[in-house]
Protein backbone atom coordinates (compact mmCIF):
# COMPACT_ATOMS: atom_id res chain seq x y z
CA UNK A 1 0.00 0.00 0.00
CA UNK A 2 2.80 2.35 0.94
CA UNK A 3 4.49 1.50 -2.31
CA UNK A 4 1.40 2.34 -4.34
CA UNK A 5 0.93 5.63 -2.51
CA UNK A 6 4.61 6.44 -3.04
CA UNK A 7 4.42 5.85 -6.76
CA UNK A 8 1.21 7.81 -7.13
CA UNK A 9 2.81 10.74 -5.35
CA UNK A 10 5.87 10.50 -7.56
CA UNK A 11 3.67 10.47 -10.64
CA UNK A 12 1.68 13.45 -9.37
CA UNK A 13 4.83 15.32 -8.51
CA UNK A 14 6.25 14.95 -12.00
CA UNK A 15 3.18 15.93 -14.01
CA UNK A 16 3.19 13.35 -16.73
CA UNK A 17 3.64 14.76 -20.19
CA UNK A 18 3.01 13.40 -23.65
CA UNK A 19 5.78 11.59 -25.53
CA UNK A 20 6.56 8.72 -23.21
CA UNK A 21 9.75 6.88 -24.15
CA UNK A 22 10.13 3.22 -23.15
CA UNK A 23 13.35 1.42 -22.40
CA UNK A 24 14.68 -1.95 -21.31
CA UNK A 25 17.92 -3.00 -19.70
CA UNK A 26 19.90 -6.16 -18.85
CA UNK A 27 22.80 -6.20 -16.41
CA UNK A 28 25.39 -8.54 -15.00
CA UNK A 29 26.98 -7.79 -11.67
CA UNK A 30 28.67 -8.78 -8.46
CA UNK A 31 26.80 -8.30 -5.19
CA UNK A 32 28.24 -8.03 -1.74
CA UNK A 33 26.55 -8.80 1.56
CA UNK A 34 28.12 -8.14 4.93
CA UNK A 35 27.20 -9.01 8.51
CA UNK A 36 29.01 -10.20 11.63
CA UNK A 37 32.31 -9.10 10.07
CA UNK A 38 31.77 -11.63 7.30
CA UNK A 39 31.73 -10.71 3.60
CA UNK A 40 29.92 -12.65 0.92
CA UNK A 41 30.28 -11.98 -2.80
CA UNK A 42 27.83 -13.38 -5.30
CA UNK A 43 26.87 -12.91 -8.93
CA UNK A 44 23.55 -11.66 -10.19
CA UNK A 45 21.67 -10.67 -13.27
CA UNK A 46 19.23 -7.78 -13.35
CA UNK A 47 16.50 -6.88 -15.79
CA UNK A 48 14.49 -3.69 -15.87
CA UNK A 49 11.91 -2.00 -18.03
CA UNK A 50 10.50 1.46 -17.75
CA UNK A 51 9.50 4.68 -19.36
CA UNK A 52 10.62 8.26 -19.30
CA UNK A 53 7.53 10.20 -18.31
CA UNK A 54 9.29 13.54 -18.74
CA UNK A 55 12.71 14.36 -20.08
CA UNK A 56 15.31 12.36 -18.15
CA UNK A 57 12.89 11.27 -15.45
CA UNK A 58 11.66 7.75 -15.71
CA UNK A 59 9.85 5.12 -13.73
CA UNK A 60 10.92 1.54 -14.02
CA UNK A 61 10.42 -1.93 -12.61
CA UNK A 62 13.29 -4.31 -12.08
CA UNK A 63 13.94 -7.90 -11.13
CA UNK A 64 17.21 -9.56 -10.07
CA UNK A 65 18.10 -13.18 -10.40
CA UNK A 66 20.99 -14.95 -8.64
CA UNK A 67 23.84 -16.40 -10.64
CA UNK A 68 25.98 -17.59 -7.72
CA UNK A 69 26.10 -17.38 -3.90
CA UNK A 70 28.89 -16.07 -1.71
CA UNK A 71 30.79 -18.69 0.26
CA UNK A 72 33.20 -18.05 3.12
CA UNK A 73 33.93 -21.68 3.92
CA UNK A 74 31.36 -22.00 6.69
CA UNK A 75 28.39 -20.08 5.40
CA UNK A 76 26.98 -19.55 1.96
CA UNK A 77 24.88 -16.44 1.50
CA UNK A 78 23.14 -15.10 -1.55
CA UNK A 79 20.30 -12.90 -2.74
CA UNK A 80 17.83 -15.45 -4.02
CA UNK A 81 15.53 -12.88 -5.57
CA UNK A 82 14.92 -9.17 -5.69
CA UNK A 83 12.41 -6.96 -7.37
CA UNK A 84 11.02 -3.48 -7.10
CA UNK A 85 10.25 -0.17 -8.70
CA UNK A 86 12.33 2.97 -8.90
CA UNK A 87 12.44 6.51 -10.20
CA UNK A 88 15.29 7.27 -12.57
CA UNK A 89 16.75 10.77 -12.68
CA UNK A 90 19.43 11.29 -15.27
CA UNK A 91 21.47 14.14 -16.59
CA UNK A 92 21.20 15.49 -20.13
CA UNK A 93 23.42 13.72 -22.60
CA UNK A 94 26.91 15.18 -22.99
CA UNK A 95 28.91 13.58 -25.81
CA UNK A 96 26.81 10.46 -25.41
CA UNK A 97 27.51 10.23 -21.69
CA UNK A 98 24.85 10.46 -18.99
CA UNK A 99 24.96 10.20 -15.22
CA UNK A 100 21.96 8.95 -13.32
CA UNK A 101 20.60 8.12 -9.92
CA UNK A 102 17.88 5.63 -9.15
CA UNK A 103 15.78 5.72 -6.00
CA UNK A 104 13.05 3.25 -5.33
CA UNK A 105 11.54 0.42 -3.42
CA UNK A 106 13.03 -3.08 -3.35
CA UNK A 107 11.93 -6.36 -1.87
CA UNK A 108 14.70 -8.92 -1.69
CA UNK A 109 15.26 -12.31 -0.17
CA UNK A 110 18.48 -13.48 1.45
CA UNK A 111 19.32 -17.10 2.05
CA UNK A 112 22.15 -18.28 4.26
CA UNK A 113 23.18 -21.92 4.34
CA UNK A 114 25.46 -23.58 6.84
CA UNK A 115 27.01 -27.00 6.76
CA UNK A 116 28.21 -28.33 10.08
CA UNK A 117 28.08 -31.15 12.59
CA UNK A 118 24.31 -30.79 12.85
CA UNK A 119 23.76 -31.15 9.12
CA UNK A 120 22.66 -28.39 6.80
CA UNK A 121 20.90 -25.42 8.36
CA UNK A 122 19.55 -22.51 6.47
CA UNK A 123 17.84 -19.19 7.02
CA UNK A 124 15.74 -17.50 4.39
CA UNK A 125 14.22 -14.10 4.95
CA UNK A 126 12.58 -11.35 2.95
CA UNK A 127 13.43 -7.71 3.44
CA UNK A 128 11.75 -4.51 2.24
CA UNK A 129 13.85 -1.46 1.70
CA UNK A 130 15.15 1.28 -0.50
CA UNK A 131 17.13 0.81 -3.66
CA UNK A 132 19.63 3.54 -4.37
CA UNK A 133 21.83 3.46 -7.45
CA UNK A 134 24.28 5.77 -9.17
CA UNK A 135 25.73 5.11 -12.57
CA UNK A 136 27.06 6.27 -15.88
CA UNK A 137 25.64 5.47 -19.32
CA UNK A 138 27.43 5.78 -22.61
CA UNK A 139 25.40 5.85 -25.84
CA UNK A 140 26.89 3.48 -28.38
CA UNK A 141 27.26 4.39 -31.99
CA UNK A 142 26.92 0.84 -33.23
CA UNK A 143 23.17 1.01 -32.90
CA UNK A 144 20.81 3.87 -32.26
CA UNK A 145 19.26 3.66 -28.76
CA UNK A 146 21.82 1.16 -27.46
CA UNK A 147 23.57 2.24 -24.28
CA UNK A 148 26.35 0.72 -22.18
CA UNK A 149 26.37 1.48 -18.47
CA UNK A 150 28.12 0.86 -15.17
CA UNK A 151 26.30 1.15 -11.88
CA UNK A 152 26.67 0.92 -8.12
CA UNK A 153 23.53 -0.05 -6.20
CA UNK A 154 22.64 -0.39 -2.54
CA UNK A 155 19.64 -2.16 -1.03
CA UNK A 156 18.97 -0.63 2.37
CA UNK A 157 16.48 -2.31 4.71
CA UNK A 158 17.75 -1.27 8.15
CA UNK A 159 18.35 -4.93 8.88
CA UNK A 160 21.94 -4.89 10.03
CA UNK A 161 23.00 -6.61 6.80
CA UNK A 162 24.66 -4.43 4.18
CA UNK A 163 23.74 -5.39 0.62
CA UNK A 164 25.19 -3.68 -2.42
CA UNK A 165 26.68 -4.43 -5.79
CA UNK A 166 28.30 -3.22 -8.97
CA UNK A 167 27.16 -4.15 -12.43
CA UNK A 168 27.58 -3.49 -16.11
CA UNK A 169 24.73 -3.56 -18.58
CA UNK A 170 23.21 -2.76 -21.88
CA UNK A 171 20.00 -0.82 -22.29
CA UNK A 172 17.90 -0.01 -25.22
CA UNK A 173 15.81 3.13 -25.44
CA UNK A 174 13.06 3.16 -27.99
CA UNK A 175 13.12 6.14 -30.30
CA UNK B 1 25.42 16.82 -10.09
CA UNK B 2 24.46 20.43 -10.73
CA UNK B 3 23.22 19.40 -14.14
CA UNK B 4 20.93 16.84 -12.61
CA UNK B 5 19.78 19.31 -10.00
CA UNK B 6 18.92 22.07 -12.49
CA UNK B 7 16.97 19.74 -14.72
CA UNK B 8 15.26 18.17 -11.79
CA UNK B 9 13.89 21.44 -10.50
CA UNK B 10 13.07 22.71 -13.95
CA UNK B 11 10.33 20.10 -14.37
CA UNK B 12 7.12 21.97 -14.87
CA UNK B 13 4.76 21.72 -11.93
CA UNK B 14 7.11 19.65 -9.83
CA UNK B 15 5.72 19.37 -6.36
CA UNK B 16 8.53 19.15 -3.84
CA UNK B 17 6.14 18.38 -1.02
CA UNK B 18 4.70 15.37 -2.81
CA UNK B 19 8.15 14.09 -3.60
CA UNK B 20 9.20 14.55 0.02
CA UNK B 21 6.20 12.60 1.24
CA UNK B 22 6.97 9.86 -1.25
CA UNK B 23 10.53 9.63 -0.01
CA UNK B 24 9.34 9.43 3.57
CA UNK B 25 6.97 6.61 2.71
CA UNK B 26 9.75 4.75 0.96
CA UNK B 27 11.97 5.09 4.01
CA UNK B 28 9.20 3.91 6.31
CA UNK B 29 8.70 0.88 4.09
CA UNK B 30 12.09 -0.47 5.22
CA UNK B 31 11.54 -3.62 7.19
CA UNK B 32 13.58 -6.66 7.89
CA UNK B 33 15.19 -8.26 10.87
CA UNK B 34 18.65 -9.49 10.01
CA UNK B 35 19.33 -10.96 13.44
CA UNK B 36 18.74 -14.51 12.26
CA UNK B 37 21.79 -14.19 10.02
CA UNK B 38 24.08 -12.80 12.67
CA UNK B 39 22.74 -15.26 15.24
CA UNK B 40 23.64 -18.10 12.90
CA UNK B 41 27.26 -17.04 13.17
CA UNK B 42 26.93 -16.85 16.96
CA UNK B 43 25.32 -20.31 17.02
CA UNK B 44 28.09 -21.70 14.85
CA UNK B 45 30.78 -20.25 17.11
CA UNK B 46 29.10 -21.82 20.14
CA UNK B 47 28.38 -25.09 18.33
CA UNK B 48 24.83 -24.56 19.51
CA UNK B 49 22.71 -27.70 19.54
CA UNK B 50 19.55 -27.09 21.56
CA UNK B 51 17.54 -24.21 22.99
CA UNK B 52 15.08 -24.47 25.85
CA UNK B 53 12.57 -21.88 26.99
CA UNK B 54 12.80 -21.52 30.77
CA UNK B 55 9.91 -20.13 32.74
CA UNK B 56 10.54 -17.84 35.74
CA UNK B 57 11.82 -19.92 38.65
CA UNK B 58 9.16 -18.47 40.89
CA UNK B 59 6.36 -19.97 38.76
CA UNK B 60 5.33 -23.56 38.16
CA UNK B 61 6.24 -25.26 34.87
CA UNK B 62 2.54 -25.76 34.13
CA UNK B 63 2.19 -22.07 33.62
CA UNK B 64 -1.25 -20.60 34.26
CA UNK B 65 -1.54 -16.83 34.60
CA UNK B 66 -4.17 -14.11 34.59
CA UNK B 67 -4.67 -11.47 31.88
CA UNK B 68 -2.41 -8.54 32.75
CA UNK B 69 0.28 -10.68 34.34
CA UNK B 70 3.80 -10.00 33.13
CA UNK B 71 6.93 -12.07 33.58
CA UNK B 72 10.17 -12.90 31.84
CA UNK B 73 11.35 -16.02 30.12
CA UNK B 74 15.00 -16.95 29.79
CA UNK B 75 16.68 -19.53 27.63
CA UNK B 76 18.98 -22.46 28.27
CA UNK B 77 21.28 -23.75 25.58
CA UNK B 78 23.53 -26.73 25.04
CA UNK B 79 26.32 -27.31 22.55
CA UNK B 80 27.39 -30.28 20.50
CA UNK B 81 28.98 -31.83 23.62
CA UNK B 82 25.66 -31.49 25.46
CA UNK B 83 27.36 -28.96 27.72
CA UNK B 84 25.36 -25.98 28.89
CA UNK B 85 26.45 -22.77 27.21
CA UNK B 86 25.76 -19.24 28.35
CA UNK B 87 23.54 -17.36 25.97
CA UNK B 88 21.99 -13.99 26.85
CA UNK B 89 18.19 -14.06 26.73
CA UNK B 90 17.86 -10.42 25.66
CA UNK B 91 17.60 -9.15 22.09
CA UNK B 92 16.37 -12.49 20.83
CA UNK B 93 13.63 -13.49 18.42
CA UNK B 94 11.01 -14.54 20.96
CA UNK B 95 7.66 -15.50 19.59
CA UNK B 96 4.14 -16.31 20.77
CA UNK B 97 1.91 -18.15 18.38
CA UNK B 98 -1.27 -16.43 19.50
CA UNK B 99 -0.91 -12.67 19.69
CA UNK B 100 -4.47 -12.29 20.99
CA UNK B 101 -3.59 -14.25 24.12
CA UNK B 102 -0.11 -12.91 24.88
CA UNK B 103 2.66 -10.72 23.56
CA UNK B 104 6.37 -11.05 24.07
CA UNK B 105 9.22 -8.64 23.42
CA UNK B 106 12.83 -9.20 22.38
CA UNK B 107 13.86 -9.56 26.03
CA UNK B 108 11.52 -12.52 26.60
CA UNK B 109 9.13 -10.38 28.64
CA UNK B 110 5.65 -11.79 28.22
CA UNK B 111 2.39 -9.95 28.82
CA UNK B 112 -0.75 -12.03 29.17
CA UNK B 113 -3.53 -10.29 27.28
CA UNK B 114 -6.69 -12.39 27.25
CA UNK B 115 -7.98 -15.85 28.05
CA UNK B 116 -6.64 -18.66 25.93
CA UNK B 117 -3.56 -20.73 25.26
CA UNK B 118 -0.37 -19.49 23.65
CA UNK B 119 2.93 -21.17 22.97
CA UNK B 120 6.22 -19.37 23.46
CA UNK B 121 9.32 -20.19 21.45
CA UNK B 122 12.66 -18.60 20.70
CA UNK B 123 15.17 -18.99 17.90
CA UNK B 124 18.87 -18.27 17.61
CA UNK B 125 19.93 -18.43 14.01
CA UNK B 126 18.44 -21.58 12.58
CA UNK B 127 18.20 -23.26 16.01
CA UNK B 128 14.72 -23.16 17.45
CA UNK B 129 13.39 -24.12 20.86
CA UNK B 130 10.56 -26.39 21.83
CA UNK B 131 7.31 -24.54 22.41
CA UNK B 132 6.41 -23.61 25.96
CA UNK B 133 2.73 -23.60 26.84
CA UNK B 134 1.19 -20.63 28.63
CA UNK B 135 -2.43 -20.75 29.68
CA UNK B 136 -4.20 -17.50 30.46
CA UNK B 137 -7.24 -17.75 32.72
CA UNK B 138 -9.29 -15.20 34.62
CA UNK B 139 -9.06 -16.69 38.11
CA UNK B 140 -8.69 -15.72 41.75
CA UNK B 141 -6.85 -17.40 44.60
CA UNK B 142 -9.17 -19.63 46.60
CA UNK B 143 -6.88 -21.48 49.03
CA UNK B 144 -3.23 -22.06 49.77
CA UNK B 145 -3.03 -25.65 48.65
CA UNK B 146 0.39 -26.85 49.76
CA UNK B 147 3.91 -26.04 50.91
CA UNK B 148 6.50 -28.05 49.01
CA UNK B 149 10.27 -28.31 48.85
CA UNK B 150 12.20 -27.25 45.77
CA UNK B 151 14.13 -30.50 46.00
CA UNK B 152 11.36 -33.06 46.20
CA UNK B 153 13.73 -35.73 47.54
CA UNK B 154 14.18 -33.92 50.83
CA UNK B 155 10.62 -32.69 51.11
CA UNK B 156 9.45 -32.80 54.72
CA UNK B 157 12.84 -33.37 56.36
CA UNK B 158 15.46 -30.84 57.38
CA UNK B 159 18.97 -31.41 58.66
CA UNK B 160 20.01 -29.01 61.35
CA UNK B 161 21.50 -25.82 59.98
CA UNK B 162 21.19 -26.98 56.37
CA UNK B 163 18.57 -24.68 54.79
CA UNK B 164 16.08 -26.04 52.29
CA UNK B 165 13.99 -24.08 49.78
CA UNK B 166 10.21 -24.25 50.10
CA UNK B 167 7.39 -22.54 48.28
CA UNK B 168 3.66 -22.19 48.62
CA UNK B 169 1.25 -23.32 45.94
CA UNK B 170 -2.26 -21.92 45.66
CA UNK B 171 -5.46 -23.18 44.09
CA UNK B 172 -7.09 -20.68 41.75
CA UNK B 173 -10.69 -20.80 40.56
CA UNK B 174 -12.79 -18.81 38.13
CA UNK B 175 -14.49 -15.77 39.65
CA UNK B 176 -17.91 -17.33 39.12
CA UNK B 177 -16.71 -20.70 40.39
CA UNK B 178 -17.21 -22.38 37.04
CA UNK B 179 -14.81 -24.70 35.28
CA UNK B 180 -11.73 -26.42 36.60
CA UNK B 181 -9.26 -24.89 39.02
CA UNK B 182 -5.55 -24.38 38.49
CA UNK B 183 -2.50 -24.64 40.73
CA UNK B 184 -0.06 -21.76 40.73
CA UNK B 185 3.02 -20.83 42.72
CA UNK B 186 2.58 -18.04 45.25
CA UNK B 187 5.84 -16.05 45.13
CA UNK B 188 4.29 -13.22 47.12
CA UNK B 189 3.43 -15.41 50.11
CA UNK B 190 4.52 -14.21 53.55
CA UNK B 191 6.39 -16.72 55.66
CA UNK B 192 6.79 -17.34 59.37
CA UNK B 193 7.50 -20.19 61.77
CA UNK B 194 5.30 -21.32 64.62
CA UNK B 195 8.16 -22.31 66.95
CA UNK B 196 11.16 -19.99 66.68
CA UNK B 197 13.30 -22.08 69.01
CA UNK B 198 13.26 -24.87 66.44
CA UNK B 199 14.10 -22.93 63.32
CA UNK B 200 13.56 -19.96 61.08
CA UNK B 201 12.44 -18.98 57.62
CA UNK B 202 13.99 -16.26 55.49
CA UNK B 203 12.28 -13.87 53.12
CA UNK B 204 11.64 -15.63 49.78
CA UNK B 205 14.00 -15.20 46.86
CA UNK B 206 12.54 -16.01 43.44
CA UNK B 207 9.48 -17.39 45.18
CA UNK B 208 11.38 -19.80 47.42
CA UNK B 209 11.70 -19.32 51.17
CA UNK B 210 14.79 -20.66 52.86
CA UNK B 211 13.77 -22.81 55.86
CA UNK B 212 16.36 -23.73 58.49
CA UNK B 213 15.91 -26.03 61.45
CA UNK B 214 18.26 -25.79 64.40
CA UNK B 215 16.84 -28.16 67.01
CA UNK B 216 15.52 -31.70 66.68
CA UNK B 217 11.79 -31.10 66.75
CA UNK B 218 9.13 -30.63 64.09
CA UNK B 219 9.39 -27.12 62.67
CA UNK B 220 6.09 -25.47 61.84
CA UNK B 221 6.28 -23.16 58.81
CA UNK B 222 3.36 -20.93 57.91
CA UNK B 223 2.54 -19.36 54.54
CA UNK B 224 0.12 -16.44 54.34
CA UNK B 225 -1.34 -14.56 51.37
CA UNK B 226 -3.51 -11.52 52.06
CA UNK B 227 -6.93 -12.48 53.42
CA UNK B 228 -6.66 -16.14 52.45
CA UNK B 229 -6.53 -18.62 55.33
CA UNK B 230 -2.88 -19.34 56.19
CA UNK B 231 -1.47 -22.80 55.64
CA UNK B 232 0.98 -24.40 58.06
CA UNK B 233 3.14 -27.41 57.59
CA UNK B 234 5.23 -29.38 60.03
CA UNK B 235 8.70 -30.27 58.79
CA UNK B 236 10.81 -32.78 60.71
CA UNK B 237 14.30 -31.70 61.79
CA UNK B 238 16.51 -34.77 61.85
CA UNK B 239 19.23 -35.45 64.38
CA UNK B 240 22.11 -35.89 61.96
CA UNK B 241 24.39 -33.01 62.95
CA UNK B 242 27.27 -34.47 64.94
CA UNK B 243 29.85 -31.71 65.28
CA UNK B 244 30.62 -28.12 64.42
CA UNK B 245 34.21 -27.09 63.91
CA UNK B 246 35.34 -23.50 63.58
CA UNK B 247 38.11 -22.83 61.10
CA UNK B 248 40.89 -21.82 60.88
CA UNK B 249 42.31 -24.02 63.57
CA UNK B 250 44.61 -21.26 64.78
CA UNK B 251 42.51 -18.16 64.59
CA UNK B 252 44.59 -15.00 64.79
CA UNK B 253 43.95 -11.54 63.51
CA UNK B 254 45.73 -8.23 63.81
CA UNK B 255 44.18 -4.88 64.51
CA UNK B 256 43.01 -3.18 61.35
CA UNK B 257 42.23 -6.48 59.63
CA UNK B 258 39.28 -8.84 59.72
CA UNK B 259 39.22 -12.59 60.05
CA UNK B 260 36.52 -14.68 58.39
CA UNK B 261 35.67 -17.73 60.43
CA UNK B 262 34.08 -20.79 58.91
CA UNK B 263 31.70 -23.17 60.64
CA UNK B 264 32.22 -26.61 59.18
CA UNK B 265 29.86 -29.37 60.19
CA UNK B 266 29.95 -33.13 60.32
CA UNK B 267 26.71 -34.97 59.57
CA UNK B 268 25.98 -38.65 59.89
CA UNK B 269 23.11 -40.47 58.23
CA UNK B 270 22.80 -44.27 58.51
CA UNK B 271 26.44 -44.58 59.50
CA UNK B 272 27.65 -42.50 56.56
CA UNK B 273 29.58 -39.40 57.62
CA UNK B 274 29.85 -36.16 55.66
CA UNK B 275 32.61 -33.81 56.77
CA UNK B 276 33.41 -30.20 56.14
CA UNK B 277 29.89 -29.05 55.29
CA UNK B 278 29.96 -25.28 55.36
CA UNK B 279 27.17 -24.00 57.61
CA UNK B 280 28.75 -20.60 58.31
CA UNK B 281 25.66 -18.77 57.10
CA UNK B 282 23.24 -20.87 59.16
CA UNK B 283 24.79 -20.90 62.60
CA UNK B 284 24.43 -18.25 65.26
CA UNK B 285 27.70 -16.41 65.87
CA UNK B 286 28.55 -14.55 69.04
CA UNK B 287 31.56 -13.54 71.07
CA UNK B 288 31.99 -14.36 74.71
CA UNK B 289 32.05 -10.69 75.54
CA UNK B 290 30.77 -8.81 72.50
CA UNK B 291 32.40 -5.42 71.77
CA UNK B 292 35.15 -6.06 74.29
CA UNK B 293 38.13 -7.27 72.23
CA UNK B 294 36.30 -8.07 69.04
CA UNK B 295 32.95 -8.31 67.30
CA UNK B 296 31.76 -11.20 65.18
CA UNK B 297 29.24 -10.76 62.39
CA UNK B 298 25.92 -12.55 62.68
CA UNK B 299 23.90 -11.10 59.83
CA UNK B 300 23.61 -12.04 56.17
CA UNK B 301 26.85 -11.39 54.26
CA UNK B 302 28.99 -10.93 57.37
CA UNK B 303 28.38 -14.14 59.27
CA UNK B 304 31.53 -15.21 61.10
CA UNK B 305 33.57 -12.14 60.18
CA UNK B 306 35.69 -11.16 63.16
CA UNK B 307 36.58 -7.51 63.56
CA UNK B 308 39.16 -6.90 66.30
CA UNK B 309 38.88 -3.96 68.65
CA UNK B 310 41.78 -4.50 71.04
CA UNK B 311 44.61 -7.00 71.48
CA UNK B 312 44.07 -10.13 73.55
CA UNK B 313 42.25 -13.45 73.43
CA UNK B 314 38.49 -13.81 73.04
CA UNK B 315 36.19 -16.80 72.60
CA UNK B 316 33.86 -16.92 69.62
CA UNK B 317 30.96 -19.37 69.48
CA UNK B 318 29.07 -20.84 66.55
CA UNK B 319 25.87 -22.58 67.56
CA UNK B 320 23.15 -24.49 65.81
CA UNK B 321 20.38 -24.75 68.33
CA UNK B 322 21.75 -26.55 71.35
CA UNK B 323 24.90 -27.73 69.59
CA UNK B 324 27.80 -25.27 69.70
CA UNK B 325 31.49 -24.93 69.09
CA UNK B 326 33.94 -22.43 70.50
CA UNK B 327 37.18 -20.98 69.20
CA UNK B 328 39.70 -18.67 70.82
CA UNK B 329 40.64 -15.82 68.53
CA UNK B 330 43.98 -14.14 69.14
CA UNK B 331 44.00 -10.42 68.41
CA UNK B 332 47.49 -9.08 67.83
CA UNK B 333 48.92 -5.67 67.09
CA UNK B 334 49.18 -4.49 63.48
CA UNK B 335 51.99 -6.03 61.44
CA UNK B 336 53.15 -6.01 57.86
CA UNK B 337 52.22 -9.57 56.92
CA UNK B 338 51.19 -9.72 53.30
CA UNK B 339 49.43 -12.42 51.35
CA UNK B 340 52.02 -12.63 48.64
CA UNK B 341 55.11 -13.33 50.65
CA UNK B 342 55.26 -14.60 54.21
CA UNK B 343 58.30 -14.94 56.35
CA UNK B 344 58.35 -17.96 58.60
CA UNK B 345 58.98 -16.92 62.12
CA UNK B 346 58.64 -18.69 65.38
CA UNK B 347 54.93 -17.92 65.69
CA UNK B 348 52.03 -19.73 64.07
CA UNK B 349 50.40 -17.68 61.34
CA UNK B 350 46.96 -17.82 59.79
CA UNK B 351 46.43 -16.80 56.22
CA UNK B 352 43.22 -16.31 54.27
CA UNK B 353 43.17 -16.54 50.53
CA UNK B 354 40.43 -16.53 47.97
CA UNK B 355 39.84 -19.71 46.00
CA UNK B 356 39.46 -18.00 42.66
CA UNK B 357 42.54 -17.76 40.51
CA UNK B 358 45.06 -17.28 43.26
CA UNK B 359 48.42 -18.88 43.45
CA UNK B 360 50.55 -18.12 46.42
CA UNK B 361 54.21 -18.65 47.03
CA UNK B 362 55.39 -19.00 50.54
CA UNK B 363 58.85 -17.88 51.37
CA UNK B 364 61.04 -18.86 54.25
CA UNK B 365 62.40 -15.38 54.26
CA UNK B 366 65.41 -16.20 52.16
CA UNK B 367 65.99 -14.52 48.82
CA UNK B 368 64.84 -15.44 45.31
CA UNK B 369 67.31 -15.95 42.49
CA UNK B 370 67.00 -14.54 38.95
CA UNK B 371 64.54 -17.25 37.98
CA UNK B 372 62.35 -16.37 40.89
CA UNK B 373 63.23 -19.63 42.63
CA UNK B 374 63.76 -19.78 46.33
CA UNK B 375 67.44 -20.15 46.96
CA UNK B 376 67.17 -21.82 50.32
CA UNK B 377 66.63 -25.53 50.77
CA UNK B 378 63.43 -25.12 52.73
CA UNK B 379 60.85 -27.74 51.80
CA UNK B 380 57.12 -27.29 52.04
CA UNK B 381 54.35 -29.83 52.50
CA UNK B 382 50.89 -30.27 53.92
CA UNK B 383 50.46 -31.99 57.22
CA UNK B 384 47.25 -33.78 58.00
CA UNK B 385 44.32 -34.32 55.67
CA UNK B 386 44.09 -31.75 52.84
CA UNK B 387 40.53 -32.72 51.76
CA UNK B 388 41.49 -31.40 48.31
CA UNK B 389 41.45 -27.86 49.64
CA UNK B 390 44.73 -26.93 47.98
CA UNK B 391 47.88 -28.25 46.41
CA UNK B 392 51.46 -27.28 47.23
CA UNK B 393 54.81 -27.81 45.61
CA UNK B 394 57.96 -28.51 47.59
CA UNK B 395 59.15 -25.00 46.67
CA UNK B 396 56.11 -23.45 48.30
CA UNK B 397 53.62 -22.71 45.52
CA UNK B 398 50.10 -23.11 46.82
CA UNK B 399 47.08 -23.41 44.53
CA UNK B 400 43.74 -23.21 46.35
CA UNK B 401 41.06 -25.58 45.06
CA UNK B 402 38.08 -25.45 47.41
CA UNK B 403 36.96 -23.73 50.62
CA UNK B 404 38.47 -25.24 53.74
CA UNK B 405 41.59 -25.31 55.85
CA UNK B 406 44.97 -26.91 55.37
CA UNK B 407 48.13 -26.74 57.40
CA UNK B 408 51.41 -26.14 55.66
CA UNK B 409 54.70 -27.14 57.23
CA UNK B 410 58.03 -25.62 56.24
CA UNK B 411 61.18 -27.55 57.17
CA UNK B 412 64.63 -26.00 57.07
CA UNK B 413 67.71 -27.45 58.67
CA UNK B 414 65.57 -29.71 60.76
CA UNK B 415 63.46 -26.85 62.05
CA UNK B 416 59.73 -26.96 61.24
CA UNK B 417 57.08 -24.25 61.25
CA UNK B 418 53.35 -24.58 60.59
CA UNK B 419 50.97 -22.20 58.85
CA UNK B 420 47.23 -22.60 58.70
CA UNK B 421 45.77 -21.63 55.34
CA UNK B 422 42.09 -20.80 55.18
CA UNK B 423 40.64 -20.95 51.70
CA UNK B 424 37.38 -19.09 51.24
CA UNK B 425 34.90 -19.12 48.40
Amino acid sequence: MRLIVSLLLVLLSTQTQAGIQFYGEARLGAAGARHSDLDFYSGFGSFSAGAFIVDNIGIEGFIDTPLSAGDNGIFELGITQASGVAVRLQSPEQRGLQAYVLVGYVEYQLEQKESGVFGPRFIRQTFDGIRFSVGLNQHLTVMRGLIFGVEYRNYYADSGIAVDGVSVGLRYEMP
Amino acid sequence: MNIIKSKFYSVSGFNALSFGIASGLLLSSCSGDGRAFTEAVEANNLQLKTLTVVQPAKLLPDLVVNPGDQFSFTLDATNVSDTKVTLPSGNRRWNVDNSAVASIDDGGNLSALSKGVAYVSVAVGAVGSQRFKVEVREEVLQTIDSIVAKDIEVDGVLERCLPQQYRAIGRFVAVDGSGTSSLRALPAAQWSVGNKEVGSVAKPVDGFASVTGVNVEPLVVIATVDEIAPLSRSIAVSDTLREIEIEPRNAAVTLGNTLPLLALATYEVDGVERNGIDITESVNWFAEEENSLLTVGNTVFNKGIVTPIATGNESVTASCGNLASQKTVIVGASDTTSESSISIRSVILSLTINRLGVQLQLSSGTSFDEDNEIESDTTWSFIGDTNNVATITTSGFITPLAPGTVTVQAVNDGRATDIDILVTQ
